[in-house]
Formats: C-alpha cells, sequence, structure tokens
C-alpha cells in the first residue's frame, strides 16, 4: 500500500547485513556444528561490522572480514562449551523461526562435523562460497600451504567417511 | 577444488549439494512470503526481508561503487534487484502497484459507484489485505478525511460526507489507483452510510482497525493520543540512521525496520513494559501491520507558533548567506555534489561534519554546511509560507513537520503529509508563543533550530540569543495567572543549550509572542549559577528553611524496597535535583544499616529507578558533608539514620551530595562525564559500568547472592547478551597476578541487553548462589576475535555465612573497571 508516513532510510551498512547474512550463517553453522549458533554468530559478526562500519566498509574484502571474525566466534564457541544460542533465545526470538535440522543429506553433516574447525571452516568457505585457496587462507588467517593442507586432509576424512572418491 | 566440476569430484557434488540446501533454506526463511501459514508478525518481518533482501542485491552495485559515494534510494535499490531477480521469485499478485516515481500507473477501469466490485475477502483489487475489512480513518493529518463518490484528484467537489478521525469504516473491496494533486494514490472503496452508495476514500487515510483499547489511554496506563509521534534522541550519527522497529517490545529482532531520525510513528495504544523498566509502544508499519519501538524516542508532536520560511527553498537574503546551517541528504547527493551547490569544499564539509570520518552518505542525515563569504544561492524553488503557523509541529535540525492545523489544514493536500518534510531557513527568527498552547501542550520537551531570542520588553537588547537546536523543555507551569483581565500570564519555560547549559525564564503569555518577541521576567538566567535549594515539605530544626527534610514512618524493614520512602525530583530556576529519602525504621529491625538498597539515578532526570536489593559499600570518603565527583560511581559509607537529601544539579549532570543528618548510606550513580571514569571501555568501543555490584542477600540464611546485579552499558540494537565470568579464588588473591593470568571461570553466562536501541541500558543479571568464598566477577563481552581477550567491569567480593562468620569484618566488595583479560589461544 502506497503510505507516506515512514521513509525507510537505507543504510550502507544494511544493505552488507542483508546480503551476507545467509552464507555467514551456512559458514558459521558449518564451524560451530549448529544451525542456531551460526545464525546467532553470524549477526554477532555483523554486529561487530556495524559497530567499525567506517573502517570495514572501507577495506577490499568486507565480506572477508566478517567471515574472519565469524569463523572465530565460531570456534571460540565450540572451545568455550558455552551455548550462547540458548541465551540468545532467552533474550529474545531469533529472526527467523527457521528449522533447527540442517538441510540437505544428513549424513554429510554428520561426517563433516567430525572434521576439526578450521577444516569445517575450509570446507564450506571452498564448497559454499567457492572462494580461492589464497581467499580462505586469508580469512582463516593461515598460510596458503596450512589452507591447502585442511582441505585436502578435510576431503580425505570426508570421502573416508562417506564411502565417496575424492576427486 | 574451485576448477573442479560436479560430474568428476562426487564429494564436492554432495558438499555442494548439502551447503547449498542450507543457505537456499536460511535464505528462503527470510525473503519468501507464506501467509497461509504464517503468523502476522512473522509475515511481517518476511516482509521487510523481502524488501531489504531486495535492496541487498541491488546493495552489491552499491558497495563496488563506493567511491560515487552516494545515497542510495530504497526504490531505486529495489528496482535494480527486481531486474535481477529469476521471475520464480519475484513478488506476484499486486496486480496494481502504485509506484512513487515516474509516470503514473495507469487507472484501473472506474467501477460504478453503484456497482459492486467483486472481491475475494480480505484482499482488495490491488492486492492488499486489508483486516477483516474495517479501518480506522485517521486522515492526512488525523484530522479525518474525505469520502469521495468517485476516486479522483480532490478538488473540493465530490465529497459524500467528511469521515472523522477515528471513525471506523468498512471495506467493500474496491481498490484502484487515481490521481490526486500530489502523485497517483491508491483509493480504497468503504461502506457508505446506510441506504447511500459505496464511497472512495484514500487509501493512505485509513489504518489498520485498533483494538478495544481506543480511546484513552494505552496499555501501560499512559495516554497516548493518536497523532504522529516523532523519532527523536536519536543522534544523527546513529550508525542505523533512526530508530529501529521490532516485532514484538524488548526484543533484539526480528528488525522490521528503521524509522529514521524524525521519522513519523503513530502509536496504536499497545505498550509493554519491559523487564529493565523501557515502555516500548506498538506502532503502525506502513504495511498495515503492526511493529514495536523503545517508546522513550518517540516524542509527541507538540503545538507551537513557529514564524519562518519553509517549504524546500534555499536560504533567501544576505542577512543569513555567511551563517552555518544544517542539510538534509537526499537520495543521489554525493558529498561533491552537495560541496558545489553551497560553493564549499568536500574538505570544508568533511571538517564541519566530523561524523561523516569517511563513511557512507546516508539519505536523510542531517550534514552541516558551513558558513561561506562567497555563497551563492540558488534562485528560490517550491512554495513559500511566511507567517505565522499555528500548528502541531515539532523542528529538528533544519526540518519542520506540520501535522495538523487549522491554518494548514486549507492547503491540504497540496501540503499534506507526504510533504511534511520541510527545509526550513529561519529568517526572522523562532518564536514560541504561549498564544497557541493550551497549558496541558506546554508539557515536554521541543526542539528548536534557527535564532532563539529571549526579549525583555524592558530591555532593547535580547537578554540571551542562541543558536539551534536547541531543547526546549516546557514545563508548562503556570507561574502566575493573569491578575486582572487582559493581563497576561507567566508560564515557566526551561531551555537546555546545546552545551547543557541550563536557562529557564517564565515567559509572559504575551501576544507579543506571534510578533517574536519572547518576555522574560525571571530574574535566574545565568547558566553557571549555582543550584538553590527549593523549600522542602517541613523543615527540621538545624537546617535552613530551604533544606529538603522529611521524616517517614517505619518501613517494613524486612523489604528493602521499603526502605525508600519518597524519591522524586524538583525543579527550580536553576536546576533539576533528585531527592532521595529513607523511612527511619529503614533496619532498626535487624540493626544492621549496612543495608540500603541501591538507588540508580538515570541520566533522563525522568528515569530513577530503585531497585529492590540492598547492596553493601566498599569503602567510605572522608567528606562528611559535601562530596563532589568528577564522573563515575560514587561509594559512599555513612552512619546510621534516615534524613537526607540527595541534590542533583542539572548542568554537567555533576553530583552534589549533601548529608543533612546522620545519613545513613547512598549510593548515587551516575553516568560518567568523561576522563578517569568507572567505565569499562572495551577495545571496541563498547562501555560496561557496574552500577549494582554483587552482594550478599543478609536477610536470608546461609549463601544466597542477591541476584540482582546492575550493569550499564551502551546497548546497541544487534547486541542480543553480554557475558559476564565469575572465578573463585583465594582469599588473598593478588589481582594483578590473577587477572594477569586467570584459570578457568566457575560460572560463564550470558546476559540480556536487549531493548536499548543504541543508548544506554542498565541491565539486570541474575546470579546463582555462591559457597561461602572469595570471587572476582567481570561483566562485559568478549570482542570479535578472541586475540583481544575478554573485557568489562568487574569485582572483587567475598561471600560469607552472615550468621556463623559475622559481617562487616572484611570489604566486601572491590570495583575492578577496566578489566581486561588476556587472549585465550583458540582450542
Amino acid at each position: 500500500m502506497a503510505n507516506d508516513f515512514e521513509r525507510i532510510i537505507v543504510s550502507e551498512f544494511e544493505i552488507f547485513y542483508r546480503s551476507q547474512f545467509a552464507s555467514l550463517a551456512v559458514v558459521a553453522g558449518t564451524v560451530a556444528s549448529d544451525r542456531s549458533a551460526g545464525e546467532a554468530i553470524a549477526r554477532e559478526a555483523l554486529a561487530k561490522a556495524n559497530l567499525q562500519w567506517a573502517k570495514v566498509a572501507v577495506l577490499d574484502k568486507p565480506d572477508a572480514w566478517v567471515r574472519r571474525i565469524a569463523i572465530n566466534l565460531a570456534i571460540g564457541q565450540k572451545r568455550r562449551s558455552v551455548n550462547k544460542v540458548k541465551a540468545l533465545f532467552k533474550v529474545g526470538p531469533t529472526a527467523v523461526a527457521i528449522a533447527e535440522t540442517r538441510r540437505g543429506d544428513p549424513a554429510v553433516w554428520a561426517a563433516i562435523d567430525k572434521l576439526a574447525p578450521k577444516q569445517r571452516a575450509v570446507i564450506a568457505l571452498h564448497y559454499l562460497e567457492d572462494r580461492p585457496v589464497t581467499e580462505i587462507a586469508q580469512i582463516i588467517n593461515i598460510s596458503v600451504s596450512a589452507t591447502t593442507s585442511h582441505l585436502h586432509n578435510a576431503c580425505i576424512k570426508l570421502a573416508d567417511m562417506l564411502g565417496e572418491s575424492h576427486g | 577444488m574451485a576448477d573442479q566440476t560436479p560430474s568428476d569430484d562426487p564429494l564436492g557434488n554432495r558438499l555442494r549439494a548439502i551447503f547449498a540446501a542450507e543457505h537456499a533454506d536460511i535464505e528462503r526463511h527470510q525473503v519468501v512470503p507464506d501467509p497461509a501459514t504464517n503468523p502476522a508478525p512473522f509475515q511481517k518481518w518476511i516482509r521487510f526481508a523481502m524488501a531489504t533482501a531486495l535492496i541487498a542485491i541491488a546493495g552489491f552495485v552499491f558497495i563496488s561503487n563506493r567511491s560515487n559515494e552516494r545515497a542510495l534510494e530504497p526504490e531505486v535499490a529495489a528496482q535494480i534487484l527486481n531486474d535481477k531477480m529469476p521471475d520464480d521469485q519475484k513478488p506476484t499478485g499486486t496486480p496494481a502497484v502504485i509506484t512513487r516515481s515516474g509516470q503514473p500507473p495507469a487507472l484501473l477501469a472506474q467501477p460504478s459507484v453503484t456497482e459492486r466490485v467483486p472481491y475475494q475477502t480480505g484482499v482488495n483489487l490491488c492486492g492488499d489485505n486489508y483486516n477483516n475489512q474495517a479501518r480506522v480513518v485517521l486522515g492526512p493529518n488525523g484530522k479525518g478525511a474525505p469520502a469521495l463518490t468517485a476516486p479522483k484528484a480532490f478538488d473540493g467537489s465530490g465529497i459524500a460526507r467528511e469521515v472523522p478521525s477515528g471513525f471506523v469504516v468498512d471495506l467493500v473491496g474496491g481498490c484502484t489507483a487515481a490521481d490526486t494533486s500530489i502523485g497517483p494514490r491508491e483509493w480504497y472503496e468503504i461502506q457508505g452510510v446506510a441506504g447511500k452508495p459505496t464511497e472512495w476514500i484514500r487509501s493512505d487515510y485509513l489504518l489498520t482497525q485498533l483494538g478495544p483499547n481506543l480511546p484513552g489511554a494505552n496499555e501501560c496506563g499512559v495516554p497516548v493520543p493518536l497523532v504522529a509521534h516523532f523519532v527523536w534522541n536519536i543522534s544523527a550519527s546513529d550508525p542505523d540512521g533512526g530508530l529501529v522497529a521490532h516485532v514484538a517490545a524488548g526484543v533484539d529482532e526480528p528488525i522490521t525496520r528503521i524509522i529514521g531520525i524524525g521519522g513519523v510513528a503513530i502509536p496504536t495504544r499497545g505498550c509493554v513494559l519491559t523487564t529493565n523498566g523501557s515502555a516500548w509502544y506498538e506502532i503502525f508499519a506502513p504495511d498495515g501491520s503492526f511493529d514495536w519501538v523503545n517508546a522513550r524516542y518517540l516524542q509527541i508532536t507538540v503545538q507551537a507558533c513557529i514564524v519562518g520560511e519553509q517549504f524546500g527553498s534555499p536560504p533567501q537574503g544576505a542577512a543569513i548567506a555567511n551563517e552555518p546551517f544544517s542539510y538534509i541528504v537526499v537520495p543521489g547527493d554525493a558529498l561533491r555534489s552537495i560541496a558545489e551547490r553551497y560553493n564549499v569544499t568536500i574538505d570544508v564539509l568533511n571538517r564541519a561534519n566530523p561524523e561523516l570520518n569517511g563513511g557512507p552518505l546516508i539519505a536523510g542525515a542531517l550534514i552541516r554546511i558551513p558558513g561561506a563569504a562567497t555563497m551563492t544561492r540558488e534562485p528560490p524553488t517550491g512554495k513559500h509560507l511566511i507567517g505565522p503557523i499555528n500548528g502541531r509541529a515539532v523542528v529538528d535540525g533544519s526540518r519542520v513537520a506540520f501535522i495538523s492545523s487549522p491554518d494548514t489544514a486549507r492547503l491540504d493536500p497540496i501540503v499534506s503529509i507526504s510533504d511534511m518534510f520541510y527545509q526550513w531557513y529561519p529568517a526572522n527568527g523562532v518564536v514560541i508563543g504561549a498564544p497557541c498552547f493550551q497549558e496541558e501542550q506546554l508539557r515536554g520537551p521541543v526542539c528548536l533550530a534557527g535564532e532563539i531570542r529571549v526579549l525583555n520588553l524592558q530591555q532593547p537588547e535580547p537578554i540571551w540569543t542562541g543558536t539551534g537546536p536547541l531543547t526546549a523543555w516546557r514545563t508548562g507551569r503556570i507561574i502566575a495567572p493573569p491578575q486582572a483581565p487582559g493581563e497576561n500570564e507567566l508560564i515557566e519555560i526551561s531551555i537546555l543549550t546545546e552545551q547543557h547549559a541550563q536557562l529557564t525564564g517564565v515567559f509572559d503569555s504575551s501576544d507579543d509572542f506571534t510578533n517574536e518577541h519572547c518576555l522574560l521576567t525571571g530574574s535566574d538566567l545565568l547558566a553557571d549559577q549555582p543550584c538553590t535549594r527549593v523549600a522542602g515539605a517541613g523543615p527540621t530544626a538545624g537546617l535552613g528553611t530551604n533544606e529538603i527534610n522529611r521524616s517517614w514512618a517505619a518501613g517494613n524493614s524486612a523489604s528493602g524496597a521499603d526502605h525508600v520512602h519518597d524519591i522524586r525530583t524538583e525543579s527550580n530556576n536553576d536546576c533539576t535535583r533528585i531527592v532521595i529519602e529513607f523511612g527511619k525504621g529503614a533496619n532498626q529491625a535487624e540493626s544492621r544499616a549496612s543495608v540500603l538498597p541501591a538507588v540508580v539515578v538515570d541520566q533522563q532526570l525522568d528515569s530513577v529507578r530503585i531497585t529492590a536489593d540492598g547492596w553493601q559499600l566498599h569503602s567510605a570518603f572522608d567528606d562528611p558533608d559535601r562530596i563532589e565527583y568528577e564522573g563515575g560511581i560514587g561509594l559512599f559509607t555513612l552512619t546510621f539514620s534516615y534524613e537526607f537529601a540527595v541534590e542533583l544539579m542539572h548542568q554537567e549532570m555533576e553530583p552534589h551530595v549533601r548529608f543533612l543528618n546522620n545519613p545513613a548510606r547512598v549510593v548515587i550513580d551516575l553516568f560518567p562525564t568523561g576522563g578517569a571514569d568507572q567505565t569499562a571501555t572495551g577495545p571496541f568501543g563498547e562501555q560496561f559500568v557496574l552500577r549494582g555490584p554483587i552482594q550478599q542477600d543478609l536477610s536470608a540464611r546461609g549463601i544466597p547472592v542477591n541476584n540482582k546485579v546492575v550493569v550499564a552499558g551502551f546497548g546497541r540494537p544487534f547486541e542480543a547478551a553480554g557475558l559476564y565470568r565469575i572465578w573463585a579464588v583465594a582469599d588473598d588473591v593478588d589481582l594483578n597476578a590473577f587477572l594477569a593470568n586467570p584459570h578457568a571461570p566457575i560460572i560463564e553466562e550470558f546476559f540480556a541487553t536487549s531493548g536499548w536501541a543504541e543508548a544506554w541500558g542498565t541491565f539486570f543479571v541474575d546470579l546463582p548462589d555462591l559457597e561461602p568464598g572469595t570471587y572476582v566477577a567481570v561483566f562485559g563481552e568478549l570482542p570479535p576475535a578472541d586475540e583481544l581477550g575478554f573485557y568489562g567491569t568487574g569485582q572483587l567480593f567475598r561471600i560469607v555465612d552472615a550468621l556463623t562468620e559475622g559481617y562487616g569484618s572484611w570489604p566486601k566488595a572491590v570495583l575492578l573497571p577496566n578489566v581486561q583479560l588476556p587472549p585465550e589461544p583458540f582450542g
């Protein structure tokens, strides 16, 4: 309905937020082995970006910056064994009332969950977002050779667990 | 690998498949509406997400083209998205979309006024849901609206009736687009009066039907008239660009929209008081549904007499050519174009607007245009209205919004809601005049822009002159009624300047107001004059007659809340102070004067909160009579008794505390004024201060800990939780050594910081009971990267078994501001 009462002011960050959220949630959820946690982490990482938007916006790859934050948060989340999602749910409803169950083949998710956190991160960044190894290395802040090693080892493990060949 | 193809990498295929499915599912749940199965709030979120997702896609284009630094118009973003969107994802079911730009759409077939239009229940011919057919008429300015015999541009003819504001009309399903003098608008067909044909009314004059609370107080018991409220008190540098609206009261997300600074919200009378004491109003959303905002950021429109020049024209005349003024960024603006328009350099603009900080230029933001000696002006455009306008108006920066007034109503719809944001360049100063006001309408704050002149008519020169934006706090108190017929009443008005200097004067409600004169008869206009005490209810021997002093009957010592018997604000011409009074019987039964409730005084003087829980103090100061602090938390340890006053000067928020007679303990907790304070500031600007430290509940046996710890911090819309940790430490802990290398905490939990949009908030933390022992607690937030560690505000405290170990033998609470714990390695 046409309405003159409101003007929506579109900020650049809002645009960034909406464009990044889903991918970020999947990456973080993969690392955290928890879909809801992934969404919460994605929001938190984007909140951090919001606080420093003037600096983040001028980066060459603000999307890479926010992924590093999200992955660090996701890895930290597992380490601390604190269910932040539970706390966030106490605070209020989440952005979307989505199902807790992750989509796709459960066997693949189960196999991914058995990987090390950084291997999960590499897998998500590579197979979800098709990022090259050099870019993944930048995001995770490890060397290219270590990234390649993580990716290779992760694929070997997954192929073994899933009974697949890995080309 | 990236170059692998699906055919030769079965594992990669499976991985890509699950990631794609997961991504699509999350995204789908955000952008695909499902009105058949989802509840209303969810629908609303979906709508918003859908719109913003459109904007998001366009945003890629925008971000990749940041060098242009142009503000983006939502419709443009949506259009870009629409072009890029696959056909099967485009919204459907809106056959008659009204566009606000470009050519107006072709009119739908004009229905006959005597022939009922077939329609699907709940959805009209434009595809709009209309909520059980009924809508309430609000009209363009809350004044009702004309119902016409047919949709058309309003020229004063064809009026079937004037439908008053608040009147409920039945929609019968017809909808069409028709030109009006302000562009194409949707028109809804409504049921006519009994026995008459159906009528047509502009859809934007209608609101979804209100609940049973109409009219009267809202659900919090606060009278909230059905008039526009403005978003205010949000800084122009707010990264959100305004007030964040949510689907429910007191929650962080989902966010439905952002209402720009100066934007308009219309409450439905729905109200919820959240646990942190803030009121949330339900307001109408643009899509006909509802959302919620924190009411502290809403300001009801007030009436004011304004003499000025307005309506979208550049500043006029040489008199103000060299004066700085504000400019509202509009979509399409670039810093360079603005600089060229006003004949200044980009560098000058950047210096005048440091908050821009190289960041994006946001449509709707106010930027300051410095004066330039050789400034050139564009020829005036648009319509000028010069002269007094008695309307519901709020002046915010350089914007003036007119909502409703007898004088402007006749201009409708030329001057209608869609045109209510004006550039405003006061040529003759601002006059706030009593003739416009009724007493009730004088209350509350109003922002004034431009030049304010306070005149004493007996003096040739203004007593005081200031430039906006200013905040005038109109108490509405009539100091003196007219002494004789024809004389003027004196009304108290307080002006708080940009620098928080406060001028309070008594204004004469003379007709001179409309002639740019405000008569000031107060004699205490000096900004730096110290606060003078106001006479209290009853003088006590030994105290001056101006001393506040009251005695109260003994309270219920079993209840901490009862210890405080009265807390109120009082004002005189110079200051506002908060007076807190404790009862005489506060601690008699238990002989523990050490337990008194924490008194939390918020920065807003009308927001005084008392927690029901007591706490102990850890330190005392030597000056028993008067203590002044530069900022932060002041802790006072006093001796027995129960009468004292606390006065706070409004200016600079400087606390002044005077203990009048054998005082008890009191905590004065103000926001820091800068410098060395008790606030913990993290590496990303988050701030926390422990306002109600951890304490033991001594009213119970054993070891329960008082479970309400008060933490204040800077809440932001996206932050859902703070974090606290508690460590058990040795009684003789070396704090420095411990904080340099803390072991694993025994408690690590989150606490809610929701409900505060870009503002200081007070958060309450529930603590579990603790065994006797010594502990360190830190309240704060983990930074985004673990290598920065955990920071916050902390406390060293001890829990004892009060019944066996006694009490008072150990400093119970040691505050630890600015705790910065070392980084933790990844595990």
